[in-house]
């Protein structure tokens, strides 16, 4: 169509020109400001003006460039780049710094909560161990306490009780005390197997006070009371090591706790050896009856096979520690009087033991240094058990606080370039 | 700029209050607008310059526009001063009273406010 301004050569070169500068504004200001400038020389023009009437007309309106210039920054002179990519640029500045920074927030978290759950764990562990410990030492006492007792009722339960007796009995409660007060506070959010052996075991505790008004009353003789010593209470201790074994997360822990318990075990049997024959030597006469022989020789097989576990879960320096510690003269004159004392008491029962150097006071002597020598053994797991929870409690802690404080250092680090960013995304 | 006294800095200030100005008298098409502004001896370097001093006044909402048919001739954009553009009007009026003493003082060594 012919008769507009628009048509003019001049014009079309400057709106051609115009449509190139205004590029870099966005399309809607671009197509504004081109019909705004047509407008305008369609206004100005007529459809007839001649070569130097438009030329003066696109003269005063300025150069495509000056317009673009004016139109795409607010402020004066003909601006660094166009609007878009800034605000692209701005964009990208807030993802660049708002995706790590949730990132990190999300993974610390993450990190945070596994690494509390640890410390958590850890000081179940540590707690469980602690009880092991006291446990031990309270097994130890009833050991002593059981052994002594059935030399009691042996001898006929002659009143008073003997002072080592009473002795072991404060020791015991000492002991007892001493569990109690560590089994305080495990229950919820330790593992049920431990809880519940726990729970047997302060049960037996309770018991002992009956068991012993029975020792006084001469309601027992000595092999029914080394069984229910057994039974009631160490049994229960034992029951509890064994259950520590499988209760601690630690595997390191775990295999202590565990051989720790079979070797305790092995301990008892050697005590209810000790109590049983010592029972039959005191008595008058001194005579092993067949059903004490039987107590007698199931002992010695669950040593042997509690002494089994312990080598199959024990560390080769645990079970060498075992083999040097327990053996000596007497834990030899001690294991050959025994097996002296079966085969006799097999082939000629109700005669009395009445071997050279085989008496009460001797044997005592003997197997008492076999079992000591197992404590001595016992006692190392022990403060290894010991030692090993504290050190995965505070490994624990450590891994807490490094966790948190990097998590901390890491979100500062992220906040504080944020802020150094902020002038470049004004 | 740096030849011209900044005289450019100086008008692209004064400029949009002188828009608003005229259209505060009425509504005015752009090439009216433009030869009216013209028409005050020195205001424009451009005429080209008015357009996008328009569309920030309306993007900033001094200045509305919108297309009006005039008897018999073609459609135009007219464009008229907003409410706010009033008030921005009013305020510029104080503050270059103030300014203009206050810039006068100081160019002829006569201090007018401490």
């Amino acid at each position: 169509m012919s008769g507009t301004a628009l048509d003019h050569w001049l014009v079309r070169g400057y709106l051609s020109e115009l449509d190139a500068a205004l590029g870099g504004l966005p399309a809607a200001h671009a197509r504004e400001l081109k019909e705004q400038i047509a407008a305008h020389l369609d206004d100005a023009l007529g459809p007839d003006a001649g070569d130097q009437e438009v030329a003066a007309a696109l003269s005063r309106l300025g150069s495509p460039a000056d317009l673009a210039a004016e139109a795409g920054a607010a402020s004066g002179p003909p601006g660094p780049r166009p609007a878009r990519s800034i605000r692209r640029m701005r964009w990208r500045l807030a993802v660049v710094i708002a995706v790590p920074l949730v990132t990190a927030a999300t993974l610390g978290a993450l990190r945070i909560s596994s690494e509390a759950s640890s410390y958590a764990a850890a000081g179940r562990d540590q707690r469980l161990a602690r009880l092991d410990v006291a446990v031990v030492t309270l097994s130890r006492d009833l050991e002593d306490e059981c052994d002594l007792s059935a030399a009691y009722a042996a001898r006929g339960h002659a009143r008073p009780v003997s002072p080592a007796l009473s002795q072991a009995r404060t020791a015991t409660d000492a002991a007892a005390g001493t569990v109690r007060a560590a089994a305080a506070g495990i229950g919820a959010g330790y593992p049920p197997g431990a809880v519940h052996a726990l729970a047997g075991l302060l049960a037996g505790i309770t018991d002992l006070k009956t068991i012993r008004a029975g020792i006084s009353s001469s309601a027992f003789p000595a092999s029914q009371l080394i069984r229910i010593y057994t039974v009631n209470v160490i049994g229960a201790a034992d029951t509890f090591g064994a259950a520590v074994g499988g209760a601690v997360g630690d595997t390191r822990l775990q295999a202590t706790a565990t051989s720790l318990a079979a070797l305790l075990r092995a301990e008892n049997d050697q005590s209810v050896q000790r109590a049983v024959l010592d029972a039959a030597l005191s008595a008058r006469p001194p005579v092993l009856f067949s059903e004490n022989l039987s107590v007698l020789q199931q002992a010695v097989t669950d040593e042997r096979s509690n002494l089994t576990a312990f080598n199959s879960s024990a560390s080769l320096a645990e079970q060498k520690l075992y083999a040097t510690t327990v053996s000596g003269a007497a834990v030899d004159i001690a294991s050959s009087s025994e097996i002296l004392a079966e085969q006799q008491a097999a082939t000629r029962p109700s005669v009395p033991l009445t071997r050279d150097g085989l008496d009460a006071g001797t044997w005592d002597r003997d197997m008492s240094t076999t079992i000591d020598d197992t404590r001595k053994v016992t006692g190392r797991l022990d403060s290894q058990l010991s030692s090993q929870a504290d050190t995965a409690r505070s490994h624990a802690t450590r891994n807490l606080l490094f966790s948190g404080i990097a998590t901390l250092i890491l979100l500062l680090v992220l906040l504080i370039s944020a802020v150094l960013a902020r002038p470049l995304h004004r | 700029m740096a030849g011209d006294s900044g005289l450019t800095e100086l008008r692209r200030g004064v400029l949009g209050p002188c828009v608003l100005a005229l259209l505060e008298v009425r509504p005015r098409f752009g090439l009216e607008l433009v030869r009216d502004l013209a028409a005050a001896d020195g205001l424009l370097t451009s005429d080209g310059t008015v357009y996008p001093l328009l569309n920030r006044l309306r993007d900033a909402g001094l200045v509305t526009s919108e297309w009006r048919d005039d008897e018999g001739e073609r459609a135009r954009r007219y464009y008229s001063i907003t409410e706010a553009g009033r008030q921005s009007l009013t305020a510029f009026r104080a503050d270059w009273v103030w300014f203009s003493a206050t810039v006068g003082g100081v160019l002829n060594h006569t201090a007018v406010r401490s």
